[in-house]
């Protein structure tokens, strides 16, 4: 019995070969459009949970109360402290800093970032231990620890313990041990460590655990199960407020961070970086509205897949109802009917499943890549998910052979042997229905997309503030190269191929991570000027291609614009200032000229120091993005001194191919002891884009497929309301009906349940756009375009499906479709 | 066999009642080859529809092998009729993506028949109609008459007692239809009762009696005494 049902199943499959072809092929894209999305929504939002306990992990941030920055880093030497005045709160700390330092391995020189982290690390991160001792092999201070994929990097094809590398030319190191390398779904992006108590003698930086308002590590706390980040984060704040109190407690908050937000917090300043230099890989953090979106648009197509299959069973029904009557003459019952209906709508549900997989094999990998995710095919068979799958499949297949199963089954075998077209199955309310909800996600899905479009290309596209093409960014690294910039800087632009060369502590690109709060002589309290801040060099603005709007740019044209260091011999100093269009508004000159000529200073206190800067403002800068375009630009303002952290060259247009050789032979010339570190500052941008940009793009490809797999069910609907009218065409061909009067009438009635469709997507797309769009400080418009355009193309579509097949029918000779009955 | 007592069909729109057979009175012995015979829309073919429980009366009684069967749900009729009913129609009614040898043995896949029982009887039926050449074939590549026999050869091989047969000539030619009739004709001799509708006064004449239907009413029963 089942073998003749599965027999009957497979040539059913192949006499209607090409219906079926639409029908597997519908649901097998769907099928792997929703896989890939998961795969991908799934490893996002499994970030960091490999850590043991990670719902109890927290990370220790810092949030400055004047400017409302918050900060992923906190105070170097309080973490321990606090750990050890709350024993029974805390039950695991561990520390860690990335620094990018000249690497020696022989003769062989190469700039790699290491991780100084405490002892504990690899246990607190649950690393693996691949060889050597992992919880023993940083308690010498000259050991280090790599991951598997820095040991290939350092020492390819050898052991790699027992080796040797030095650090800045005069640390040595020995490695120890070898863990496994970060999963690509944990926020670590570390490959080569060592002791943590190495980095004041690496940085030449005695004081370092003595400052208690340095903030370069990130520290890390396992919290016992009976205390929450938030009250721990308030005991944090008691023991600072307690123990060093003053303006310092004044004007800090404490956070502790869960783990597991860090990967979806795109807010903190000075935030660990996301690129592992190592492997390659980067692990951009991500909105968790974008992660529900994508989730949102696997669920949709899943659900428009299987519409669309059952959609498409149904409507290939009507075709098998003689053979339903036959088996019925010849003993069948209802029950056993049903069962074979359901039986071939699961194998069907099966053999989609099965390609499917093929498809996510063949695509994960694409996928991953343009996704900037490691995803393989592999996470489908691991626990549930497989499981899952297949579960969804039986449902899929049983649900969609249900609803023939039970009207076709249903039918009188004296009627369904005259092979009659039935008129029975099912009601015409649910089909419209079916018909209605299909139609309203896939407008909804083209319109989002439309919309998701325009915003892509709005922040891609809007003016960055500052002009990337044709600049080299030269890292000045190491005390050699800053000490030469101002050589270096007179040398280069005397060539013909440099237009500009400037410097400066940060550029566009890069973390805004210094701050400054200013007052105003004679000012209300209420006076704010809470600011970034930006050491720059002379010719930063003309260099970086960042317009003035009011006044001039900074210069050493102008002797008063520099402000001098300031130290405990000389507290009190002063310069010209820049801010930028944000900060003009905060400090309430809402006409850029007003800020020209106030006068603002900076007062505080360090050691038994008071400092002030006075602060002349001689310019207004447009706002420039110089993280995300999704945040709105911070305010910044610049002063004329001396931090050049990094050199940035304009080069006259077309001239880079001869000006990038040139640019080395002269760091080569005043930098011999480093390799140079450059970069070209459109790619550094296009970088940070990028990912982001083919994310949504992917979207749209996505949606795009949903929508067309709608498609393909609305002709099969059509097709299948054509069929059960056939003899109704046909009378009314008799009675002199043109084939045009009968397209019409059966276009118009499928027609007016998109118009229907509409009034149900439009503001259902338009509430989740909205709320998507909120997440951008520049964003488009919400206008009307995208869902008329969406409407217009779904009525586009019915219409001409419905018209294809009401042709075809209506052009029957009625003799045929009248002896239907 | 069989006995309809007052038999009434009806069919209801909404405002208009149609009788398709009228207080009719039939008794059929078992053994018997009976041909009824009238115009179009008099009623043949519900009336076969009822006696093979494809359809159901309104009212009246259907007595098969003296069980009244006229209240029975489809499902009940559905037992009885796979048990004892065999059904021959004008337009073969075989299922295309099913060879001869499959659509023989779909008679018996809803019987509980072992496999190897099952290819053995189909092997047996399909030599006793003169098919078994054709056993792999698709019905679209048989001709009217092989189809027909293959109908046949569906309708008994799960021995049931009664063959009930619409037409079981309209489709065919002249020399195809003698074929089937000899047929019927031969199994009747063997025991199956029949029961055919048919238009061809030549082929009612294969029949031991002829039951004529008007409007839904029996008008005339006529005997053929065999030489």
């Amino acid at each position: 019995m089942f073998a003749n049902y599965l027999n009957m199943t497979f040539r059913n499959i192949l006499k209607f070969r090409l219906y079926s072809a639409i029908n597997i092929i519908g649901l097998a894209v769907g099928l792997a459009v929703s896989i890939l999305i998961i795969l991908f929504v799934a490893h996002e939002t499994s970030f960091d949970k490999a850590v043991k306990g990670s719902d109890r992990v927290y990370r220790l941030n810092w949030e400055s109360n004047s400017s409302g920055a918050r900060f992923a880093t906190f105070f170097n030497p309080l973490s321990k402290n606090i750990a050890e005045a709350y024993p029974d709160d805390v039950e695991d700390l561990t520390r860690i800093t990335l620094s990018e330092r000249l690497l020696n391995i022989g003769d062989e020189k190469q700039y790699q970032t290491i991780s100084f982290v405490d002892p504990n690390f690899f246990d607190f991160f649950s690393y693996k231990v691949k060889s050597g001792s992992a919880e023993t092999a940083l308690s010498n201070l000259n050991n280090a620890v790599l991951t598997e994929a820095a040991a290939e990097l350092l020492f390819p094809g050898e052991d790699a313990i027992g080796k040797s590398f030095t650090l800045d030319g005069n640390h040595d190191f020995q490695v120890t041990a070898i863990v496994d390398n970060n999963k690509s779904n944990s926020h670590q992006v570390s490959n080569i460590f060592v002791n943590m108590e190495m980095l004041p003698v690496i940085w030449n930086d005695p004081t370092f655990w003595e400052r208690n308002f340095s903030d370069q590590l990130y520290h890390y706390l396992r919290l016992a199960p009976n205390i929450t980040g938030d009250v721990f984060a308030a005991k944090a704040y008691e023991y600072i407020k307690n123990n060093i109190g003053g303006d310092f407690a004044n004007n800090i908050a404490v956070y502790a961070q869960p783990l597991n937000d860090i990967h979806f917090n795109t807010e903190l300043q000075n935030e660990m970086t996301v690129k592992d230099t190592v492997t390659g890989l980067s692990k951009p953090a991500r909105q968790r509205s974008d992660i529900s979106i994508f989730g949102f648009v696997a669920l949709l197509t899943l659900i428009i897949a299987t519409f669309n299959f059952i959609n498409m069973q149904i409507a290939q029904s009507s075709n098998r109802i003689k053979e339903v009557g036959v088996r019925k003459v010849l003993g069948a019952s209802r029950k056993q009917i049903a069962l074979q209906f359901i039986l071939e709508s699961t194998v069907m549900a099966l053999i989609a499943l099965v390609s499917s997989l093929v498809i996510v094999e063949i695509f994960a990998p694409f996928f991953g890549s343009m996704l900037g995710v490691p995803l393989t095919a592999d996470q489908i068979y691991s626990g549930g998910f497989i499981s899952g799958l297949i579960l969804t499949t039986f449902l899929v297949g049983i649900i969609s052979g249900f609803y023939p199963a039970l009207f076709v089954s249903g039918v009188l075998p004296a009627k369904a042997i005259q092979g009659r077209v039935f008129d029975g199955i099912g009601s015409s309310k649910l089909r419209a229905g079916l018909v209605i909800l299909q139609f309203s996600i896939a407008i909804g899905l083209i319109s989002a997309t439309g919309v998701v479009n325009r915003q892509i290309d709005f922040a891609l596209n809007k003016p960055l503030g500052y002009q990337p093409e044709d600049v080299i960014v030269v890292r000045l690294n190491n005390q050699e190269a800053r000490d030469a910039y101002q050589t270096m800087h007179d040398q280069l632009i005397k060539s013909s191929l440099v237009q500009n060369v400037s410097a400066a502590s940060i550029i566009p690109t890069w973390d805004l991570s210094d701050g400054a709060t200013y007052s105003k002589e004679g000012e209300s309290p209420d006076f704010k000027l809470v600011t970034r801040l930006i050491i720059v060099a002379d010719g930063y603005f003309d260099t970086l291609g960042m317009n003035m709007v009011a006044g001039r740019p900074l210069s050493d044209d102008f002797a008063a614009d520099r402000t001098p260091q300031f130290s405990p011999e000389n507290p009190h100093v002063s310069g010209g200032l820049v801010i930028n269009e944000t900060a003009a508004k905060q400090a309430g000159w809402t006409n850029p000229v007003d800020a020209i000529g106030q006068q603002v200073y900076a007062a505080f206190s360090f050691g038994n120091t008071n400092y002030r800067i006075d602060s002349n403002i001689v310019g207004v800068v447009e706002d420039a993005h110089f993280r995300s375009i999704r945040s709105a630009p911070a305010a910044i303002a610049f002063g004329l001194g001396d931090n050049e952290q990094v050199m940035v060259i304009k080069v006259s247009e077309g001239n880079m191919s001869k000006a990038v050789p040139f640019v080395d032979s002269i760091w080569q010339q005043h930098v011999p002891s480093y390799p140079i570190r450059r970069s070209f500052l459109e790619e550094d941008y296009a970088s940070f884009y990028a990912v982001e940009g083919r994310v949504f793009r992917m979207f749209i490809g996505f949606a795009g497929i949903a929508a067309m797999i709608a498609c393909i069910g609305l002709y099969g609907l059509a097709s299948f309301i054509a069929d059960r009218r056939t003899k109704e065409i046909g009378v009314r061909k008799v009675l002199g009906a043109s084939v045009l009067n009968i397209v019409a009438m059966l276009s118009w009635e499928l027609s007016k349940l998109v118009i229907i469709a509409n009034i149900i997507a439009w503001p259902a797309a338009w509430l989740m756009m909205n709320d998507w769009l909120a997440g951008f400080s520049y964003r488009i418009n919400m206008s009307i375009t995208p869902y008329l355009i969406a409407g217009i193309i779904a009525f586009i579509l019915a219409y001409a499906t419905t018209s294809l097949r009401a042709w075809s029918a209506a052009r029957i000779n009625p003799i045929y479709s009248l002896k239907s009955e | 066999m069989l006995k309809l007592q007052d038999l009434t069909k009806a069919y209801r729109t909404d405002e208009v009642e149609t009788v398709a057979l009228n207080n009719v009175n039939i008794e059929i012995e078992t053994g018997e080859f009976v041909a009824i015979m009238g115009p179009s829309g008099c009623g043949k073919s519900t009336l076969l529809n009822i006696i093979g429980m494809l359809d159901t009366p309104s009212s009246g009684h259907y007595f098969f092998k003296d069980e009244d069967v006229a209240g029975y749900s489809e499902s009940q009729l559905g037992v009885i009729r796979k048990q004892h009913i065999g059904f021959i129609f004008q337009s073969f009614n075989l299922i295309d993506e099913l060879t001869v040898a499959e659509n023989i043995e779909l008679a018996l896949l809803y019987h509980d028949i072992p496999a190897a029982e099952r290819k053995e009887r189909v092997a047996a039926v399909m030599d006793k109609v003169g098919i078994a050449h054709r056993a792999k074939h698709m019905p679209s590549q048989l001709s009217g008459g092989q189809q027909q026999r293959v109908a046949v050869a569906r309708a008994v091989v799960g021995n049931q007692s009664m063959i009930l047969a619409d037409e079981p000539t309209g489709n065919l030619d002249t020399a195809h239809g003698q074929e089937v009739m000899e047929m019927l004709q031969k199994l009747n001799e063997e025991g199956t009762t029949i029961v055919m509708v048919t238009h061809s006064p030549s082929h009612a004449d294969y029949a031991r009696r002829t039951i004529n239907l008007l409007d839904g009413h029996v008008v005339t029963e006529s005997m053929r005494s065999k030489i």
